[in-house]
């Protein structure tokens, strides 16, 4: 039974050889070739990415990063080598340069139309995070508890019993009202997420939306509403961040990173 | 180029590219793996919050 395995970065087209950077661990990387076809990979112990560890060590942020890292810095090589580069999912690992071989073989079609779509273009992303607005402006919620005197005397004549129930209706309804305008909010985001998404869609080759971020992991207070991919030609990155520039408004706050390889878009249809 | 912050490479490396099945050494759905990120990377900000 081996003990290594052939851990696949990325597959592209007459590679060449890559000098200028090396694989996990440092290990060298090499080309399996099918036709004109290089899948990039080096060797990994198993002992470290075998499945039963891999499950560990991807609960540990250092060794992830570090791993994500390199795998990000060979593909970029082959990227810039290249000009069209189809990235595999973080720890895709083969038993045999043979089996990586096979893979190769068997979805040829699917990577080479993948290529071909990415070839001369860059992934740009555009998240769009709304600016804290402020619960019923010019009407602060009072102290949200129930049974609270909603502070308006009692019409003079009305049952003094009916002051409780009063009051408890009036906190029901200003609570109602505060949830829909924040269930408002929401789908007023949604609309603008949508808007600025479709604009950028219009100025981008092929796009893609991804989950909006948690605000813990990015570390913003306001709320992520758009996590947008881009696939857009290298000759019309310029019109692309114009575009960008034309879709900000009020409210919403726009950043755009890039250009970075096309990770979103070399998904295959049948894998 | 601008370096890809570490959030963006794994929505991307864990939620995309590439993805084999069948008889290869690993394979995970993708479903498994944003989990493990997202967990992996919430556990570390409590720790460093509570650190």
């Amino acid at each position: 039974m081996a003990d290594t395995g052939s851990y696949i970065y990325a597959a592209g087209r007459n590679v060449g050889s890559l000098t200028t950077v090396r694989g996990l661990r440092d290990a060298p990387l090499r080309l399996v070739n099918w036709q004109d076809l290089d899948a990039i990979v080096s060797t990994v112990d198993l002992q470290e990415f075998g499945e039963a560890p891999l499950r560990q060590h991807l609960e540990d942020l250092g060794w992830l990063e570090e791993v994500a890292r390199v795998h990000d810095r060979v593909v970029r090589a082959a990227w810039s080598a290249t000009g069209a580069v189809a990235p595999f999912r973080l720890a895709t690992i083969c038993s045999t340069d043979d089996a990586v071989r096979a893979r190769l073989t068997r979805l040829y079609d699917d990577l080479t139309s993948a290529l071909d779509r990415v070839a001369g273009r860059s992934e740009w992303t555009v998240k769009a995070f709304l600016a804290e607005q402020p619960d019923q402006p010019g009407q602060p919620d009072q102290s949200g508890q129930p049974g609270q005197p909603d502070q308006q005397p009692g019409q003079p004549g009305q049952a003094t019993e009916d002051a409780p129930a009063s009051a408890g209706t009036a906190y029901l309804m200003r609570r109602r009202a505060q949830l829909d305008q924040r269930r408002q909010a929401a789908v007023d985001a949604q609309a603008v997420a949508d808007d600025i998404h479709r604009r950028l869609a219009g100025s981008a080759d092929a796009c893609r939306r991804l989950p909006p971020q948690d605000q813990r992991l990015t570390g913003y207070t306001e709320p992520m509403i758009l996590n947008g991919a881009y696939l857009v030609d290298d000759n019309d990155a310029e019109p692309f961040q114009r575009a960008v520039q034309a879709a900000a408004r009020t409210a919403v706050r726009l950043t755009v990173d890039g250009p970075w390889p096309p990770y979103s878009f070399t998904s295959l249809e049948s894998a | 180029m601008n370096e890809i912050a570490l959030v963006d490479l794994l929505d991307r490396l864990l939620g995309s590219g590439v993805v084999l099945a069948g008889d290869i050494v690993i394979s995970m759905a993708d479903v498994d793996l944003v989990e493990i990120r997202l967990a992996a990377l919430l556990r570390t900000i409590t720790e460093e919050a509570a650190g």
